[in-house]
């Protein structure tokens, strides 16, 4: 997946937050999509078909696993990557369940989120 | 009021090296290493998993001879600090750490009832010798790998919970290190006050046993 062709949607309550993706992935070459709540990011993804997702887990209306599970009833494959301040151990299992790439918790290193995201795209060349 | 104790958990992933070879200490046997990239790779992301876990540990601020260390797949044995330097001599980043938080003061205790570990053990290794046969026989294998496991796994959890409970003395926080299929959490939640510590959890590069 060529950098500039991969498309990623931030689902994210946090704007500040959407703003920080939007301002370390565009200059990457990466289009940056963003939901502030897990409704709008079903819609989105539907509609775009993004290649990476980053979930946030704590939001207002659905949380974070309920919208990812709503997402892989029709898009099994999604790399999704959750990016939480309120993370345990029952996420973490459902997460792991839901087929989630990566989990990582809040405050974060943008170079360790960046690494990811072109690990993340780069195994997705490979299974294709 | 009631005063609840805090606990510190920190949910982790092994890589298939780590945990074959906690296993393989309880048996004194040698684990077999790979050379295979993937398991290089694997072993780099638990890496920084555990250089993260470190900073957020030494964060906390928390004074190290309160802390007490219940470790996934750490026998109660007597012989626990022996074990944590023997797997922190193979380079497993999670015994180092333990290591170090003894050497400040820090307290490790046995977890897991060895014969629970050996069973688990018994039923890896009936797996891994399927997967020598054919990835197929491996695969076919699978389920009834994972109907017993979660078996086990409430036995294991069980103990564990009743082993914090029971060896936790006045006034130390147990520091609880668990991979994150364990769901020992559901036991706990009455009697202690969770605080997580979770860095980065690299489900999909580390992978896991049932992945293949």
């Amino acid at each position: 997946m060529a950098v500039n062709k991969t498309k990623i949607l931030v689902i994210d309550d946090e704007k500040d937050l959407c703003f920080l993706f939007k301002k370390i992935l565009t200059p990457e070459g990466y289009t940056v999509l963003t939901a502030g709540n897990g409704y709008d990011g079903i819609k989105i993804n539907q509609k775009s078909d993004p290649n990476i997702i980053l979930l946030d887990l704590k939001m207002p209306g659905i949380n974070g696993i309920e919208t990812l599970r709503r997402i892989r009833k029709k898009d099994p494959d999604v790399i999704v990557i959750i990016i939480t301040g309120y993370g345990d151990a029952e996420t973490i299992r459902e997460a792991e369940d839901l087929n989630v790439y990566e989990y990582m918790s809040k405050p974060f290193n943008n170079e360790t989120v960046l690494k990811t995201i072109k690990e993340a795209a780069a195994s997705k060349d490979k299974d294709d | 009021m009631t005063n609840i104790r805090s606990l510190i958990y920190v949910p982790v992933l092994h890589t298939q090296k780590e945990a074959g070879e906690i296993l393989l200490s309880l048996k004194r046997d040698e684990a077999g290493a790979s050379s295979d990239t993937s398991l290089v790779e694997q072993e780099k992301s638990v890496k920084e998993m555990w250089d993260g876990i470190h900073e957020k540990i030494q964060n906390t601020n928390i004074s190290c001879p309160t802390i007490r260390i219940y470790q996934d797949a750490m026998p109660v044995c007597g012989r626990e600090k022996e074990i944590a330097e023997k797997l922190a001599q193979k380079a497993s980043r999670n015994h180092q750490l333990i290591l170090e938080l003894v050497k400040n003061g820090a307290n490790i205790e046995g977890t897991e009832d060895p014969d629970l570990l050996i069973e688990e053990y018994g039923n890896l290794s009936q797996l891994i010798g399927k997967a020598a046969v054919s990835i197929q026989s491996y695969r076919d294998s699978l389920n009834e790998y994972k109907e017993k496991g979660a078996l086990l796994m409430k036995k294991r959890d069980a103990f564990i919970a009743e082993r914090i409970k029971s060896t936790l003395k006045e006034g130390e926080t147990p520091l609880v290190f668990m991979g994150v299929r364990h769901e020992l959490e559901k036991l706990l939640q009455s009697s202690f006050a969770i605080n997580y510590i979770i860095y980065r959890l690299p489900f999909k590069k580390v992978g896991d046993i049932y992945n293949v």
